[in-house]
């Protein structure tokens, strides 16, 4: 054996010394760590304050809870104070059912990050104190009382008739300005129906009724809201009860979405482009077919006489074949079909004519008259708010607003970043709670 | 190597595993015996511990021991359902409006009962959520005779506290500990024992 190799070789016994000291001595830190280092955390049990009669925890029963989420009402469901599923009321006599959205706001009550009781921040003031609302709200008061005329409330959008009542009784005592911000509002459809209908309340389109849709831009099952791919769906199952056959989507459309990936048929066109081909399918179907009530109406017929089928299809790039066949087919299942727009087409600059357009084939094709619409469920569409935040950022950048209270928005994040808001908001003192 | 040196290194081998296995065991129990402490100083034998009259200075009787308040008194559920759960400060104030205004926690106690907030009772039996443990299901059950299969009473016929075969004397702890391992072994050791009936299988525990 070399004499300079000493240790590190096997002696007889096959372990020698240290290398049996050194395996036992990992084996005996892992052991203590594992004993030690590994206590189960400490839990607390928090009784109640003053348990409910009858409550027993833990026996099967759940217990649950009205509120309103997204302008729904929605029943929560909760097992021992947990609450554990977002289902759709009983008595929502809509029938519209839940989106995804209301679902996933469960998920808000188990953020880490969720706000739990008033914050106060200070601007330049070091970091977030906790405080409570007998603070802030005192001090909301004061302030609100000091500030005047110039007090402005930003909120949300405002779904629930309480809170509109609550705003409207704290504007009439203090002055306070309200103005509702939200980033996404079908604007276009809104002044379309305030035009046509005379009130921008828009009754629901019920997919489950229609033998075949026609979407213009349509994003219905993109952003999901009000439970139309609910009643889309219904139709799209192979599967029928007897006398119903599955229904037909066919959309135009310039980006591919994913309610286009579900069409029957995909006509790719540009946005830009949406609202004269839904003209020309009206031409199509008024002047030539002379399908609908508004058939042999001298204005409605001027109106459309620059849509000829084969100029627009020229321009728009579609074949005039493909759209006169569309008209085909939307005139054979009248009564049965009904059009939709929306979506980024609907937000464009030319969405309002689209919107309209929209409504026009729906009168032509009896959609409205056949009760494929739900006037029953009909929806005030809100609209106005970006001008109303456009006059708002233009007083709060003038010095004008002597007070903002936010409450429920964030418009600094959300807001078109032309307005500027973030540099006009250090001009009026906030408080946002 | 030669080969009749391998035996041998697996022995020494061997050897090392258990002699530190064994330490690790012996030293590895979390839970028996743990004893935490809690935020109001709540003694069990002063609560729920039998009486012990004396005669003070006076002449007068006094019960320097406990009330012997019952169990379910307080932990109002384990007979009906999966937790016994522990009392909402509403309960001690059943009593305690009008008795003991002077001691120091009864003070602290009333302080949470005044502030509306529940007091946060550290958790001192804790099973993992992966296990599935229902006290009805225990204290309910019943052998063919009809008598309870926790016992509530021992050899010589007098009556003993069910929770005991779990939790040990309860009444006579100033401060509540665990009185067994509480893991799956003990778990078992119970439930295979002839007269228990009770279910064996992984899922009736992991669910
Ligand atoms: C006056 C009310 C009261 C009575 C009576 C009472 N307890 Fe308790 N018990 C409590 C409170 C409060 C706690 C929580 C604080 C603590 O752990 O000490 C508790 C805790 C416990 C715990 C530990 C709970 C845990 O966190 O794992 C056990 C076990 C327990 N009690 C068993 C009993 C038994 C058995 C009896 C009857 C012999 C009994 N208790 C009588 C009030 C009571
Ligand atoms: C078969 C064994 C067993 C018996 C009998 C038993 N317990 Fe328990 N007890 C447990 C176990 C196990 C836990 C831990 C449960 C957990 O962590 O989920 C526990 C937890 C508790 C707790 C803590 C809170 C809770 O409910 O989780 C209290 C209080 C309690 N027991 C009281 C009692 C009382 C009072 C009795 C008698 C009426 C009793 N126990 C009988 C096994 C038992
Ligand atoms: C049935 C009546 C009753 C209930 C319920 C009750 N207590 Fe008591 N408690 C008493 C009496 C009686 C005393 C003795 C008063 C004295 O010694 O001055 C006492 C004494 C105390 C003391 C001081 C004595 C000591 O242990 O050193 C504390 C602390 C206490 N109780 C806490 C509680 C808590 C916590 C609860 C609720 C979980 C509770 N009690 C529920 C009757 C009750
Ligand atoms: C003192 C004995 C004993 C101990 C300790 C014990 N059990 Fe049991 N267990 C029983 C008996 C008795 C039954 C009821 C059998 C029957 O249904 O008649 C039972 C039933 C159960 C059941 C079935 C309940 C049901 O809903 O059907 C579960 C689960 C269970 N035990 C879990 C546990 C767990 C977990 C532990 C350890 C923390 C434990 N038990 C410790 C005696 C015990
Ligand atoms: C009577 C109830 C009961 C039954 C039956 C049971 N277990 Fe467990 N099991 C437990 C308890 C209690 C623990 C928690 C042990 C601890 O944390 O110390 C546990 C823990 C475990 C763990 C985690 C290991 C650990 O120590 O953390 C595994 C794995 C497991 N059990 C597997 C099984 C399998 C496989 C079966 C079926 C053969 C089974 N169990 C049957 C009560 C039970």
């Amino acid at each position: 054996m070399n004499p300079n190799e000493t240790s590190a070789q096997p002696d007889a016994s096959g372990l020698d010394r240290r290398e049996f000291l050194r395996l036992s001595g990992t084996l005996a830190a892992a052991g203590a760590l594992a004993s030690a280092g590994c206590q189960p955390p400490q839990e607390q049990t928090i009784p109640f304050h003053d348990m409910p009669e009858s409550l027993v925890d833990g026996m099967g029963r759940a217990r649950f809870f009205h509120t309103v989420v997204d302008g729904s009402p929605v029943l929560v469901r909760t097992r021992e104070g947990r609450p554990i599923l977002v289902a759709p009321s009983p008595t929502d006599a809509s029938g519209r059912g839940l989106t995804v959205r209301h679902q996933a706001a469960l998920m808000d009550l188990y953020d880490p990050d969720r706000a739990k009781g008033p914050v106060s921040v200070r601007r330049g003031k070091g970091p977030t104190v906790a405080s409570s609302w007998s603070v802030v709200g005192a001090e909301v008061v004061s302030r609100l009382a000091k500030a005047g005329s110039g007090a402005v409330l930003l909120t949300g959008p405002v779904a629930s008739p309480s809170l509109a009542a609550a705003i409207a009784a704290l504007s009439a005592h203090t002055g306070l300005k309200h103005v509702a911000w939200s980033p996404v509002e079908p604007d276009a459809a809104a002044s379309a129906c305030g035009q046509a209908f005379g009130s921008s309340s828009a009754p629901r389109p019920r997919l489950d009724k229609a033998d075949l849709v026609l979407g213009l831009g349509a994003e219905f099952l993109d952003r999901p809201a009000d439970g139309l791919e609910r009643d889309f769906a219904l139709r799209r199952s192979p599967d029928q009860a007897e006398g119903t056959k599955m229904s037909r989507f066919v959309q135009l459309e310039g980006r591919l979405t994913l309610t286009g990936a579900n069409a029957d048929k995909r006509i790719r066109v540009r946005d830009s482009q949406l609202a004269p081909l839904a003209c020309a399918l009206a031409h199509e179907l008024v002047v030539v077919k002379r399908t609908g009530p508004l058939a042999g109406n001298a204005a409605v017929e001027a109106a459309l006489a620059p849509f000829a089928v084969d100029a627009v299809a020229k321009t728009a790039a579609v074949p005039a074949e493909q759209l006169k066949a569309l008209a085909g087919e939307l005139a054979a299942a009248r009564g049965k079909a009904l059009v939709l727009a929306g979506g980024s087409a609907s937000g464009s600059t030319a969405g309002e004519a689209l919107e309209l357009a929209a409504l026009l084939l729906n009168v032509s094709l009896d959609a409205f008259s056949a009760g494929l619409f739900d006037e029953a469920a009909a929806e005030l569409l809100p609209s106005g708010s970006a001008k109303a935040l456009e006059a708002l950022a233009g007083e709060m950048h003038s010095g004008k607003v002597t007070l903002l209270v936010v409450a429920g928005a964030n418009p600094v994040y959300d807001a078109p970043a032309s307005l500027k808001l973030a540099e006009a908001l250090p001009k009026s003192p906030s408080s946002s709670p | 190597m030669s080969l009749g040196r391998t035996p041998v290194r697996i022995l020494m081998l061997v050897l090392a595993v258990a002699v530190t296995g064994s330490f690790a065991y012996a030293f590895s129990n979390v839970r028996k015996g743990y004893e935490p402490r809690q935020p109001i100083l709540f003694r069990h034998t002063r609560m729920a511990g039998t009486p012990v009259w004396q005669t003070d200075a006076t002449g007068a009787k006094v019960n320097v021991g406990g009330f012997g308040i019952p169990c379910v008194y307080c932990h109002t559920m384990p007979y009906k359902g999966r937790h016994s759960t522990v009392p909402s400060t509403a309960v001690c104030m059943n009593c305690h409006t009008s008795v003991g205004l002077g001691r120091e926690w009864v003070l602290k106690m009333k302080d949470y009962w005044d502030r509306g907030e529940p007091i946060p009772w550290v958790k001192v039996h804790d099973l993992p959520d992966f296990v599935y443990y229902d006290h009805s299901a225990h204290l309910n059950a019943k052998n063919e005779k009809g008598e309870p299969k926790i016992p509530n009473k021992d050899a010589q016929g007098k009556p003993i506290n069910q929770c005991e075969a779990c939790h040990g004397k309860v009444e006579t702890m100033e401060i509540v500990s665990v009185q067994n391992t509480f893991n799956m072994q003990w778990c078992l050791d119970c439930h295979r024992k002839p007269d228990m009936k009770a279910p064996t299988d992984c899922i009736a525990c992991h669910r």
